[in-house]
């Protein structure tokens, strides 16, 4: 539990907190995926996986039901199967019926971040796991590397946990359109995104977006270098289960989003 | 009696595999430090999360990017 803050301490909380909140504005406006997530984090824990949706396009469903024989959600239009187990799509879709995303983040302390998930609930554990797989490869650090095989036999360059200037790496994935085929309603995955970020630690442990860094275009080299060879390996590294996951759950977040906006109750629309 | 090359070969072959079997598998690097900061610890605290993870692609034979079966040799890192 933590200590109660003094009044000069709350006072000092507050003023960085408000200051934080008028930067995250500004980078939401023009941070790209990077200010997005700002955004969406209140700046906080910039690292992990971010699973992100986009604005609605589906048009609107007639006779939408879910069918738990097939594992589907079925309109007049199309059936969507769900690509993970239901009771996974239904957590997803408990936290959609609140925000537009889903975060974890494993901190450099071994804490673990999450945005809207249920602390040790399968979507987050499996959140973390991916977490921890490419972050890996992505700092360098080598903790899977007696047992991983990286695409080509990369040698990950190892980043300074402890250098002047901080960095988080976040992993992005994003259903990039909806196709129906024969009744069949699919979602084609998005590029996926690997963005660092440096980022401040604050005094309770978290991390926190360094804005003036962000201005400056700080990077880190040997994470742009992993970043650079994890995307132009992008489909050997989807052929991890939990990297696949994440693909999946970034899906069903969109359906789940799209459904959100024509006024589904989508809390209660999956019964695992 | 058997011919003395072929009881060698034999003798040779229960070795090497009594010796492959008490081989240990490569693991995880559990101890792993990066400039002073205790990295494979931050790791370790998720074991029972990976665990269960390594079990599950193990036993449905999903593990293609894996020089070894996961499971069996993160085990070995957790003793």
């Amino acid at each position: 539990m933590r200590a109660p803050a003094s009044t000069e301490r709350r006072f000092a909380i507050l003023a960085a907190a408000a200051a934080g909140l008028v930067a995250v504005c500004a980078f939401a406006q023009d941070g790209g995926t990077a200010g997005a997530v700002g955004a969406a984090t209140g700046g906080s824990a910039p690292g992990g996986i971010f699973l992100q949706t986009r604005a609605p396009v589906l048009s609107p469903v007639k006779n939408l039901r879910y069918d738990s024989a097939a594992r589907a959600i079925v309109t007049d239009d199309w059936t969507y199967v769900l690509p993970v187990p239901p009771a996974r799509a239904a957590e997803i879709m408990k936290v959609i019926a609140k925000q537009d995303f889903l975060a974890a983040d494993v901190s450099t302390v071994g804490d673990a971040a999450l945005f809207g998930l249920t602390r040790n609930s399968e979507v987050a554990n499996r959140m973390l796991i991916a977490d921890l797989l490419l972050g890996d490869i992505a700092k360098g650090y080598g903790y899977f590397a007696p047992i991983y095989k990286t695409a080509e036999g990369y040698k990950p360059r190892q980043y300074n946990p402890i250098g002047r200037q901080q960095f988080a790496v976040f992993f992005v994935f994003v259903s990039q359109s909806w196709q129906i085929d024969a009744g069949r309603l699919t979602s084609k995955a998005g590029k996926l995104e690997v963005i660092q970020t440096p980022t401040i630690r604050q005094a309770d442990g978290t991390r926190r977006f360094d804005f003036d860094a962000l201005k400056k275009s700080v990077v880190d080299d040997a994470i742009a270098e992993n970043a650079r060879h994890i995307l132009a390996h992008e489909d050997y590294y989807r052929r991890e289960r939990a990297v696949r996951d994440m693909q999946s759950f970034a899906d069903v977040a969109q359906l789940a989003r799209e459904l959100r906006q024509q006024s589904v109750d989508i809390s209660g629309l999956v019964n695992p | 009696m058997r011919p003395l090359g072929l009881v060698l070969t034999a003798s040779i072959l229960a070795a090497a595999s009594v010796s492959s079997a008490q081989q240990p598998l490569p693991t995880v690097d559990t101890n792993l430090v990066v400039r002073g900061v205790p990295i494979g610890k931050v790791f370790e605290k998720f074991r029972p999360q990976l665990s269960a993870y390594f079990k599950e692609i193990e036993a449905e034979g999903d593990y293609a990017n894996y020089s070894v079966p996961p499971s069996k040799s993160f085990e070995q890192g957790g003793r």
